[in-house]
This record gives C-alpha cells, structure tokens and sequence, in this order.
C-alpha cells in the first residue's frame, strides 16, 4: 500500500530538482513597468492614434514592447512627425510632452 | 473580479463543450470526453468570434454567443444517453506515479508561468499582440495589417488570438491571466487526448506511462511560453484519437470521424504548419482509410474555410514573400544544408525525453504494433519530412532559423511521436483482458 506513495514521492523530488535549475530566472518586469508607466498616456491617446517611434539601441525589443502595451494604437518607427515616443539618452528635437522615466519620452515634432 | 469573470466565462465554455462531445460521442472514454471537452471549449468560441470579425466585425462577439446559446438549446432539449463509467482502471502503483507526474508538470508550468506572466517573446509580440486589436478594436481589427506591425505575423491563424480576444471581450478587460489559462488548458487536453488515444489501442497502463512522458516532458516547461505549438500538438493528437475511436465504436464512426476532421481543420488554423497537417492527414487518410474520407473532408471544411479566407485577407510573411522555387531547388541540392536541419531536430527530440529511448528499444525487440500504426507512423514521417524540407528551403539563413524554430517544429510532433512509439509497444497484458469497448 505504501509503495505507490513511495514511488510518486521520489518522482516529485528527481523531477523537481532535474527542472529547477533550467527555470528561468523572472522574467524584466519591462512589460509590466511600461505598462504602469503608460498608463495615462493609453487614456489619452485614442484608441485608432499611429505615434512614431524612435530608439537608438539595435535591438527590437523596444519597440515591440511599446507595440505590445499600447495596443491597439500603432507604433510605426517609420513616422517622423507628430507624436514619437522615444527610448533613448538623448532624444530627437521637439517638444517634451512626457518623461515617463528610464529613458522613455515623448515628444511632438 | 475580472479573474473571476474569466473563469466564469471559461466554465460556460466547457459546461458547453462537454454537453457537445457528450451529445456526439456517448460511448468514449472519460479521458477522450475531457480531453475534448477542454480543447473544444476553446475552440468553438474562437472559431465563432473569428467568423464574427471576418462577417459583422462590431458584433463578432454577439454572433458568437448567440451561436453558443443556440447551440445549447439545442443540445439540451433531447434525452441524455447514460454515462460511460471506467471500468479498466490503472494498477494503483501506476495511478500514484501518474499522479505525481501530473503534479510535478502542473508546479512546472506554475511555476514558469509565473515567471513569464506576458508569456514568451512571440507571445506577446504575436499572439497575445493580436489578441489585443481583435478585443480592443474589434470594429477595426484588420489594423494588424499595417506594415509597422509585419513583426505581429498577421497571416498566421486567428484561433489562438481569437480564443483570448474573445474572452477578454466577454470579462470586458485585458488581464494577463486569460492567455495564461489558455496556456494550461491546451496542454492539459493534449495530454489527456494522448492518454485516450494510446489507451484505445494499447490499454490503460501504456496509457498511464504515455502521459507520464508528457508530463515530464517539455509539455509543461512550454505551455508557459504562451505559444501556439502546444495547441497545434494538442489538434493533431485529438484528429488521430477519434480515428482510433472510431474504429473501436462503429456506431459512433461518422460523428467521431467528422471530429477527427475538425480537429485537423481546426489546426489548419492555429499555425501555418496546421495546414501542412491537414494535407497530410487527409492525404494519409485517402491512402489508408479512404471510405473515411468523406466525413474527415466535411468536418475539416470550416475551420479550413477560415484558414484560407484569412490567408487571402493577410500580407504575405516574409517566409512566403521570399520564398521561390528556383532557391529552394538550389537549396535541396545542397547536402549539408539536409544535415544541419536533421542535427538539429534530432538534438530537440534528445532534450525532450532522453528515457524515450528505452520503449523505442522495447518496441523494435517486441515488434507486436497495433494496426493504427500502419497509418500513424507515415502521417508522424510525413510531418517531419515536410518540415525538414520547410527548414532546407528557408529562405532565411539557415543557422539563425533554425535555432529559432527547429526545436518548436519538434515540439509539435512530439505528442503524435509518443502517441506513435507506444502504438508501436505491445498491448500491456493486463490490459488485453477488457475488451477495447469496456475500456474507460
């Protein structure tokens, strides 16, 4: 009777410690940071709005993110006029709408 | 409370759901009626909201709860047959060892998905990224197409995105923990389709060990990343399940062979590799089992029908905009290129299940395969070929892709590859005892 208990007791433990180590550490908070931080701009912007976009590091998670939190409304990196939200150390010429801090602004052009 | 809300939502799918399979397949093991019931409660309200944004996009959600609730009247109204009871059940050493194996994949996937709330990169720029027009703008949702968001891969399959899209319409907020429940449920019903399906051919204890696998296998540490290879995996399996079924319960062939069709349209649109599937499935069916035929074409037709429709809405991705027939020819002919796409399949199916070794040498010492295998071992090879191909002919460097889509094109097959290798195991002994219709 107690052999089946036994059994699944060692398979829990083997299994838990094989799969521990190869867990991820948790995932940047970035998603649900940007998130927080853009909230007031998802209230203020409407729903169908397009803002540029403008990053100076090469890697693309940084505008998906932005895509990803403020959906639906698009984020072209291919606009240059109007609303541009910026993730950089020294953003582009215009005027400062918002700092929403860790190098995120955004500016009108 | 939208946590809650979810959850309600959820439930009235699955109460939906089960009535549905019960209606359809009176006769089918406990674990073929849940593993069902939890794939087509996802399935049948994204199907419906899909064909809602295709038709009338403002009232995508109305057309499918009016759909539902039609649907229910309809399957409430008429006498219930009486409920399949189990009767061959597990030796209880085995019960425990499945237990503990379910509870280490259940912890796994907690555990990870805990880690990755927004799921993995392709979930939320992708899947999850969809998701958000087709709820937040459904009026508008074919804004996915705008070129700045090519990353999105808008022509991939609407169910995955639709299925959350509409659940977060109906709970009337987008929280995180929707695409995750998805996440659990998919893999959940695919384990139980596997177990049903190696049950109906091989007896309960292979049943048992073929789910131990899963559960200890990559199923659970993937299911976290949100992504719609486990779902792919889980229609696969669940088109192969009610073949077997049908073949053991003659009364139930044309219903379980329509769903078997479904199952396999359904995948046709939850990837573009589901469309490969569906082609090889029918094509393996047409060889094989060819009076089935009919019933596989009619029930595969919508979820195919919807498939094409949204490849004819899309912008092509960049694999098919690349890709010509003059490179890939120049591509097949080039030997090492075959090497490295098997080098690296055959690397993704040893980090998956190193044990898995040991019942492929038990079933090449015994060689007593059930009959399905004539016909499942060529859909698992063309599948893999198909996509050996997919890979050689890339139109993409070739290194790059593979590291990052050669392992999730194994994840998919893996499920219907250990359905196949203990199809190929001799019938458990204790098990050969019940016949296969008495079977739980």
């Amino acid at each position: 009777m107690w052999r089946g208990p036994l059994l699944a007791a060692m398979i829990l433990a083997i299994c838990f410690l094989k799969t521990r180590p190869r867990l991820l550490p948790r995932q940047p908070s970035n998603l649900a940071r940007l998130e927080t931080s853009f909230r007031p701009l998802l209230e203020e912007l409407p729903p169908d709005a397009h803002i540029g976009f403008f990053s100076d590091d090469t890697d693309p998670a940084d505008r998906l993110w932005a895509s990803y939190v403020l959906a639906p409304r698009i984020v072209d990196p291919e606009q240059r006029s109007g609303l541009i939200l910026c993730h950089t150390e020294k953003p582009p010429a215009g005027r400062l709408i918002r700092d929403f801090g860790r190098g995120w602004v955004l500016v009108e052009k | 409370m939208t946590q809650a809300s979810a959850a309600l939502v959820t439930l009235a799918s699955l109460a939906l759901s089960y009535l549905g399979v019960r209606r359809l397949l009176p006769e089918a093991r406990p674990s073929l009626t849940l593993g069902l019931t939890l794939a087509g409660s996802l399935s049948l309200g994204a199907w419906l909201f899909s064909l809602g944004l295709y038709l009338a996009p403002d009232h995508a959600t109305t057309i499918d709860l009016v759909a539902e609730a039609s649907l229910l009247l309809l399957l409430g109204r008429r006498a219930w047959p009486p409920l399949q009871t189990a009767n061959e059940r597990p030796h209880p050493i085995l019960a425990w060892v499945v237990g503990a194996a379910a509870l280490v994949g259940l912890l796994v996937f907690w555990d990870l998905s805990q880690r990755l709330p927004h799921g993995s990169w392709d979930a939320w720029g992708s899947w999850n990224l969809r998701a958000r027009f087709f709820a937040l703008v459904p009026g508008d949702w074919q804004r996915i197409f705008h070129p700045a968001l090519h990353f999105t891969h808008p022509d991939y399959p609407m169910l995955l995105p639709a299925g959350v899209a509409r659940t977060w319409r109906l709970v009337g907020a987008i929280p995180p923990f929707v695409p995750r429940l998805h996440a659990f449920l998919f893999p959940s019903a695919l384990i139980l389709l596997t177990g049903a399906a190696v049950a109906i051919e091989r007896g309960v204890h292979s049943a048992c060990v073929a789910a131990c696998f899963l559960c200890l296998g990559p199923v659970p540490l993937d299911a976290a990343s949100q992504y719609a290879d486990l779902p792919l995996a889980c229609f696969m399996v669940a088109a192969v399940a009610l073949v077997l079924h049908a073949g053991h319960h003659p009364r139930e062939r044309a219903h379980a062979l329509t769903l078997a069709g479904v199952a396999a349209g359904l995948a046709s649109f939850t990837k573009n590799e589901g469309l490969v599937y569906l082609i090889l499935f029918c094509a393996v069916i047409t060889f094989r089992r060819r009076r089935d035929l009919p019933w596989v074409l009619l029930g595969a037709s919508p979820g195919a029908l919807l498939s094409l429709w949204h490849k004819r809405l899309a912008p092509p991705d960049d694999y098919r905009s690349a890709w010509t027939l003059t490179l890939a020819l120049a591509d097949l002919a080039e030997w090492h290129r075959h090497r490295l796409a098997a080098r690296c399949f055959a690397r993704a199916w040893w980090s998956f299940q190193p044990a898995l070794l040991l019942p492929l040498a038990l079933a090449l010492w015994w060689r007593r395969p059930s009959p399905a295998l004539k016909w499942v071992l060529p859909l698992l090879a063309a599948m893999t070929a198909s996509y050996l191909v997919a890979m050689v002919t890339t139109p993409h460097e070739l290194a790059w892709h593979l590291q990052t889509a050669g392992r999730r094109l194994m994840l998919q097959i893996y499920p219907l590859g250990v359905l196949t290798l203990f199809l190929a195991l001799p019938r458990a002994p204790a098990s050969a005892a019940s016949p296969p219709s008495s079977a739980p």
